[in-house]
């Protein structure tokens, strides 16, 4: 390109895209540039030689400075100005060949070098951590890719039976994580690793929330205990809408079957199996637990207005009835589910009574007179688990973790460039569930030893090594609970003596409740700390269940009865986050 | 007699039904665009992601499509619903105050 150039110059100047301006020969008689020509000369001096035989020397003095790229010159006065110029290097080889092509000196004499000590550390984490963030990123894409690739075929199937069809359904169980106040953490989870591949193979999904601690033990318990007892007919089935695409109870249960339950963690594991326990072991007498807490809550006395009593030493048996009842749940979750019924029946027999009740087949004969008349009697070998135990849908034990507090940043941080592995165990999950690999539940090593390997222990403890990381803050609950619990009995008391002298006429309206034009209610001061004591009850019985300590429920009558999808082993591998 | 009170309804039920007709019409109008809102969103959700390729390959629903259609139209009522709760209780706010506050 610049090789034409060169017998043009000293002629036609304007032809030369730096020449223009002509800023350079102004200059070039200045003194402090008279080092510099020196240094341009040098370095033109062949080309001048080669290309300005026709030029007459004194132009071949002045003329190649103009070449010799005038915005260079500064930078060169520069130097000259405050060291020594550099010696122009000699152009060896095929560079002084290639001199003569026009190419800049600059680039022929360019020799790299590593940059400094701080750059170089600098670039090393700058590129490994974005490489290995890229490389994380695009292997979870691929992963992701891939499985959505094997399964989409089933999402393109025909639904028989046409829009009344109805496709496979799963429940998605995700149980709070103890110490995080967020509840939708497994949930999130699972839509964020398992449902893509659900959505491609067109198997829908139902994910019911759990607000508390033990809401799936009981969800899944108050569920199985009205199927028990409709099967038994001491409850009428609900009732039936006749529009099409409307499941009979038979083909509902099926397709529950068919359709499989997720467990996300080992949180959602014990609370399922707890509540499982419950509701096919315990006792079939009517149980709702918002019922059992009022009736824990209404003989324990903060409301009982016998004995009138100034606030001071009201307060004093309302926490001790406060730890009381926190005594009671505590136990309560201990025993056995049969157990912790029947303190139940008063008040859920008022339940009971409002709703029209099928009478059992056999109420009457073997009907033992018992206090609680108001309730049907329901025959002793009615609380006997039905045998065989009526099939379950199949479990999905989906691994999860989550990293919450300060200490636990190490963790987050990796996992955050260990996205794959999770990636990975999600889609393991979904394909196992999506191709209906089923195995029965294996409780034990010991029991199921014989067709697994080594690394896997049995069902039973699935995830366990992940409760290490139940942080401080859960385990501290009972105790937060028991305060905070102390605390508002406290504030509590004086409320109701207000209240109650209010409504018994002995106290007009203070300022502030004619400014509001409101006063606090017996009733609402009921209803208050019905819902605190329903938070702080069934969070206690959650915890009771999914702490450390205890153990997954399970009987030996269950053996065979369960059963689980089938995860492929190669997956513990990754098992270090 | 009969005649008499037969007319008579006649005459009231004439003089009743504009208003509710007009009423009803209404109701109809709107449960109309509530549907065709609702065909069209999920129809491009679950249907036609892509119009440009997309051909109904087969004559029947598809699995995926029907998971998609039946989520989709159950968000699209739980929105509604939750966007007219918001609505009625912006209105009420503001017949209360008298404007649409902000």
């Amino acid at each position: 390109m610049s090789a034409p150039e060169h017998p043009h110059p000293p002629p036609a100047q304007p032809t030369n895209p730096s020449s223009p301006p002509h800023p350079a020969p102004s200059n070039t008689p200045s003194p402090t540039s008279s080092s510099p020509p020196n240094v341009k000369l040098d370095a033109n001096a062949s080309s001048g030689s080669a290309s300005g035989s026709t030029i007459p020397s004194l132009g071949s003095i002045t003329q190649p400075q103009p070449q010799s790229q005038p915005q260079a010159q500064p930078l060169v006065n520069g130097n000259a100005a405050s060291k020594t110029k550099p010696k122009p290097v000699e152009l060896t080889g095929f560079r002084s060949a290639l001199s003569h092509t026009g190419i800049p000196h600059s680039v022929l004499t360019y020799k790299p070098k590593l940059p400094g000590r701080n750059w170089l550390i600098f670039w090393t984490l700058t590129a490994s951590l974005s490489a290995t963030y890229w490389y994380d990123r695009r292997e979870c894409a691929r992963i992701k890719q891939e499985t959505i690739q094997q399964v989409q075929d089933k999402g393109k199937e025909v639904l028989e039976g046409g829009s009344l069809g109805l496709n496979r359904r799963i429940t998605v169980y995700g149980a709070k994580w103890p110490g995080d106040e967020d509840t939708d953490r497994a949930l999130r989870y699972f839509r964020k690793y398992v449902k893509p591949y659900l959505v491609a193979a067109a198997i829908d999904y139902d994910l019911p929330t759990s607000p508390l601690q033990g809401s799936i033990t009981r969800q899944i318990h108050a569920k199985i205990l009205s199927q028990r007892r409709q099967a038994l007919g001491l409850e009428q089935p609900e009732p039936q809408l006749s529009l099409p695409g409307v499941l009979s109870p038979e083909e509902y249960k099926k397709r529950e079957l068919e359709g499989g339950v997720v467990l996300v963690g080992r949180a959602s594991l014990k609370e399922y199996m707890e509540g499982l326990r419950r509701g096919w072991m315990g006792r079939v007498d009517p149980w709702k637990w918002e019922d059992e807490i009022e009736g824990k809550l209404s003989k324990d006395g903060v409301f009982d207005f016998d004995e009138p009593k100034s606030p001071e030493s009201e307060s004093e048996p309302e926490s001790a009835s406060a730890s009381e009842v926190d005594q009671a749940s505590l136990d309560q979750s201990r025993l056995p589910p049969a157990a912790s019924i029947p303190p139940v029946k008063p008040t859920t027999g008022l339940g009971f009574l409002s709703r029209p009740q099928p009478q059992p087949q056999f109420p009457q004969q073997t009907a033992t007179a018992t206090a609680t008349t108001t309730t049907p009697q329901i025959p002793e070998r009615y609380h006997q688990p039905p045998f065989p135990l009526p099939a379950q849908p199949p479990i999905l034990l989906l691994p999860f973790v989550n990293h919450i507090g300060f200490t636990q940043i190490p963790q987050m941080i990796l996992s955050f460039f260990t996205e794959r592995y999770r990636v990975k165990e999600g889609s393991d999950a979904a394909l196992a569930l999506i191709n209906n690999h089923i195995r029965p539940f294996t409780p034990s090593l010991s029991s199921g030893s014989s067709e697994s390997g080594s690394d896997k222990a049995g069902d039973l403890s699935f995830d366990q090594e992940k409760e290490k990381w139940y942080n401080k803050d859960s385990r501290e609950l009972p105790t937060r609970i028991e305060t905070a619990r102390k605390d508002y009995y406290e504030t509590l008391a004086p409320r109701i003596t207000a209240a109650r002298e209010y409504e018994m006429g002995q106290r007009e309206m203070t300022e502030e409740e004619q400014k509001s034009g409101k006063v606090t209610r017996l009733d609402e001061l009921k209803e208050e700390r019905k819902k605190k004591e329903l938070r702080w009850m069934g969070n206690l019985e959650g915890w009771d269940i999914v702490r450390p300590e205890s153990q997954v429920a399970w009987d030996e009558r269950w053996e065979g009865w369960l059963s689980v999808f089938e995860l492929p082993k190669s997956k513990d591998d990754s098992g270090n986050n | 007699m009969s005649f008499l009170f037969g007319g008579g309804n006649r005459s009231v039920e004439g003089s009743v039904d504009p208003a509710k007709i007009e009423m009803a019409v209404a109701e109809l109008d709107m449960i109309t665009d509530v549907f065709n809102r609702l065909v069209n969103s999920c129809h491009t959700k679950c249907i036609s992601q892509n119009p440009n390729n997309h051909r109904y390959v087969e004559g029947d629903l598809l699995k995926g499509e029907s998971v998609c259609i039946d989520r989709c139209t159950a968000k699209f009522f739980e929105v509604n619903k939750k966007v007219g709760e918001r609505m009625s209780a912006m209105g009420s706010a503001a017949q209360a105050t008298g404007s649409f506050g902000r």
